[in-house]
């Protein structure tokens, strides 16, 4: 399940900014991401809690709420740019062609409604169908997911299932209308161990069913390691490395990245102390200047206090956002005008990674 | 919910077996009395202390007591001696429910009507000008007290402008329900203001609460348009709260129909209270007191129930 790069991308975002205007000043959640989900692939962004990941999702269906406004930047759909759609529009598309999952299952279920009832609303939403056929579609959904008896459980509420349960029913209510992506932010942060394998084995064998591609939003990498084909790192509010997992992995370009890594533990490793990314995530309201990491970053210089550098092509592939990224070619001049326009990067080979994650 | 219902009528005995030895205790503690209301204030000790003893008011209070609480459980409330001499007590207070009963109902559902969409433009439109206007409308109804209200709106209405909207007394809706509703139109604008703004506020809330909840955003993000979210995810959810302050308030209803039936000089219970506490008349005191307990009883007895019925959690629970 690699990724084809060769074909059109069934998402592309590119410079998607995202403002929140609050009383404490204008929040930069996302601001200038960049990234592409290709057919059947599942893509991870990854990144610390305030790295702009879940707006990035909410952006890119227009479910950013006031005081939240999205600025700039396309999302383009098969082509079509999502950002200009109307309302109308958008509503038949979230659920429908892009569905998306949350983080908590507690709370994301209506407590006073039952369970089949809300995943039958959003077949009926979307579909002509009869009450009694949205109902058995629905127990049809359940039993995919994985929930014992679906036919008893499609009429107990949300506070009879466990969390577990609960994000497999929402798992179903996202897939109810087959869409061609599924957006699952932190789907298992919420969920302990065991349970979170259960997931996403549930989500792998649905990929392959109903041909989606995913974007899994998350913290852990993991999560990532054993679940994507690609990766999106996000810092500061945008993406500083795209990369196959395998690559990413065996090879980070960005110091961030980098930092990442080293944050988790290895089996393998005898050290007693995890590193990690010292200094803490920046202050969306006011990021620090030049490139946003440097504060943080081991190998910061003059350069880097005041360039901001654009994600460009470091190798065939793959992509970072750092002027010291083996790779990254910028010649004095350009860094001088910043007139720059990095190609935002489809990539055009094949990746050379990502045959063997799941 | 039949055992439930039954459990908790059976736990209401007490409470109002409480209210009547509160009240009784009260009534009696309180000075003056019937026989100086009955003899006025020139008749002699001597009357006085005798008319006393016929009526039994000289034997010990719980004596009294115990006698009136025999009677009452069979219903029996014994004759009224000041307010309607010789009348039994439960046709003078029948005879009364009936306007009360009316004036709280459409004051209640006047208030709900009001209160319930004020409260969700409210919360939808969260700092936007219909916002504002909602919430110091709302503020000024809790602030305004019941019976100045109804003061300013019979000096504006019935003086003023000579509608025929206060001309006080009460026709039956069965009788001639244009008068009847002619006469209570101000009444229940003046009892549904403060009702109807407490809800107001307490459905803004909420609403603020449930529109924020992941399940709302879960719907949008399926694809379920922006109002019907508003009116059915987070409209369900913040109504479970507010239904408890309806119910809660149908008893300061009650409260409000004294004031409101006096200033209007309705026939109702809230007039009759009044009149009977002036003359001392324990026996209709001690009755209309124990009325009203019973409708708070039954009126929070009805609420757990609508409650279970709105919130599956408590539904289950129970079973």
């Amino acid at each position: 399940m690699s990724a084809e790069p060769d074909e059109q991308p069934v998402l592309e975002i590119r410079d998607l900014v995202t403002r929140f205007y609050t009383d404490e000043g204008t929040v930069k959640a996302v601001d200038g991401s960049s990234f592409d989900l290709y057919e059947g692939e599942t893509l991870g962004i990854v990144g610390e809690s305030g790295s702009g990941k879940s707006v990035t999702a909410l952006s890119m269906l227009q479910l950013v709420d006031a005081p939240g406004r999205i600025e700039g930047g396309s999302v383009r759909y098969r082509g079509d740019d999502l950002l200009e759609k109307s309302e109308a529009e958008m509503r038949s598309i979230r659920g429908n062609d892009i569905a998306m999952m949350f983080q908590d299952p507690m709370t994301s279920l209506n407590p006073v409604f039952t369970v089949g009832d809300q995943i039958s609303r959003v077949i009926k939403t979307h579909q002509d169908v009869s009450d009694a056929a949205a109902r058995e579609r629905t127990i049809e959904l359940m039993a995919d997911v994985g929930i014992p008896e679906p036919t008893s459980r499609v009429d107990n509420y949300p506070h009879q299932f466990s969390g577990g349960m609960r994000q497999r029913a929402l798992l179903a209510m996202a897939i109810s209308c087959e869409p061609d992506v599924l957006i699952a932010d932190e789907p298992t942060t919420a969920l302990d161990v065991t349970i979170e394998t259960q997931i996403f084995n549930v989500l792998d064998k649905l990929q392959e069913k109903y041909g989606m591609s995913i974007i899994l939003i998350t913290h852990d990498l993991g999560v990532v390691a054993g679940t994507c084909d690609r990766v999106a790192v996000a810092y500061g509010g945008r993406v500083v490395e795209r990369a196959g997992v395998d690559a990413l992995f065996e090879n980070p370009r960005h110091p961030y990245t980098r930092g990442l890594m080293r944050s988790i533990p290895r089996l393998t490793d005898d050290t007693d102390r995890l590193t990690p990314v010292k200094g803490d995530v920046p202050n969306l309201t006011d990021l620090p200047s030049g490139c946003s990491f440097h504060p943080r970053c081991p190998h910061a210089t003059a350069e880097c206090e005041s360039y901001d550098p654009e994600l460009r092509e470091v190798e065939p592939g793959r992509e970072a956002a750092c002027l010291h990224a083996r790779g990254y070619n910028l010649s004095k001049s350009a860094l001088e005008t910043e007139g720059v326009q990095a190609d935002g990067g489809s990539p055009a080979t094949p990746a050379t990674d990502g045959g063997e994650s799941q | 919910m039949f055992r439930f219902v039954l459990k908790r009528l059976l736990l209401s005995v007490p409470v109002l077996l409480g209210v009547s030895v509160v009240v009784f205790a009260l009534v009696h503690l309180a000075p003056g009395g019937p026989v100086r209301v009955m003899l006025g204030p020139l008749s002699s000790e001597e009357l006085v202390r005798q008319i006393r003893l016929e009526m039994g008011l000289n034997r010990p209070l719980y004596v009294q007591y115990g006698m009136w609480v025999f009677d009452a459980i069979q219903g029996d409330f014994g004759v009224s001696w000041t307010v309607k001499q010789g009348t039994p007590v439960t046709d003078i207070i029948v005879e009364r429910i009936p306007l009360t009963v009316e004036l709280s109902i459409l004051s209640m559902i006047t208030a709900v009507l009001i209160a319930i969409p004020a409260g969700i433009i409210s919360a939808v439109r969260k700092d936007k000008p219909a916002d504002h206007a909602a919430r110091i409308a709302a503020l000024s109804g809790i602030s305004i007290p019941d019976f100045w209200l109804g003061i300013i709106l019979i000096m504006i209405f019935a003086v003023q402008f000579s509608f025929p909207w206060a001309t006080g007394g009460w026709t039956p809706p069965w009788v001639d329900p244009v008068a009847n509703l002619q006469q209570l139109f101000l009444p229940v604008i003046t009892l549904g203001t403060a009702y109807s703004a407490l809800i107001a506020r307490m459905m803004r809330s909420e609403m603020l609460d449930t529109l924020s909840q992941d399940y709302v955003k879960t719907a949008r993000a399926m694809g379920i348009g922006a109002r019907e979210t508003v009116l059915k995810d987070a409209s369900k959810n913040a109504l479970i709260p507010v239904v408890t302050v309806i119910g809660v308030g149908l008893g300061q209803l009650m409260n409000g129909a004294i004031l409101t039936e006096t200033v209007f000089n309705l026939p109702g219970i809230g007039k009759l209270l009044i009149l009977a506490i002036d003359r001392r008349d324990y026996r209709i005191i001690q009755a209309l007191i124990l009325f009203i307990a019973s409708v708070f009883v039954f009126a929070n007895l009805a609420v757990d129930v609508l409650y279970a019925y709105l919130d599956p959690r408590i539904r289950h629970d129970g079973n």
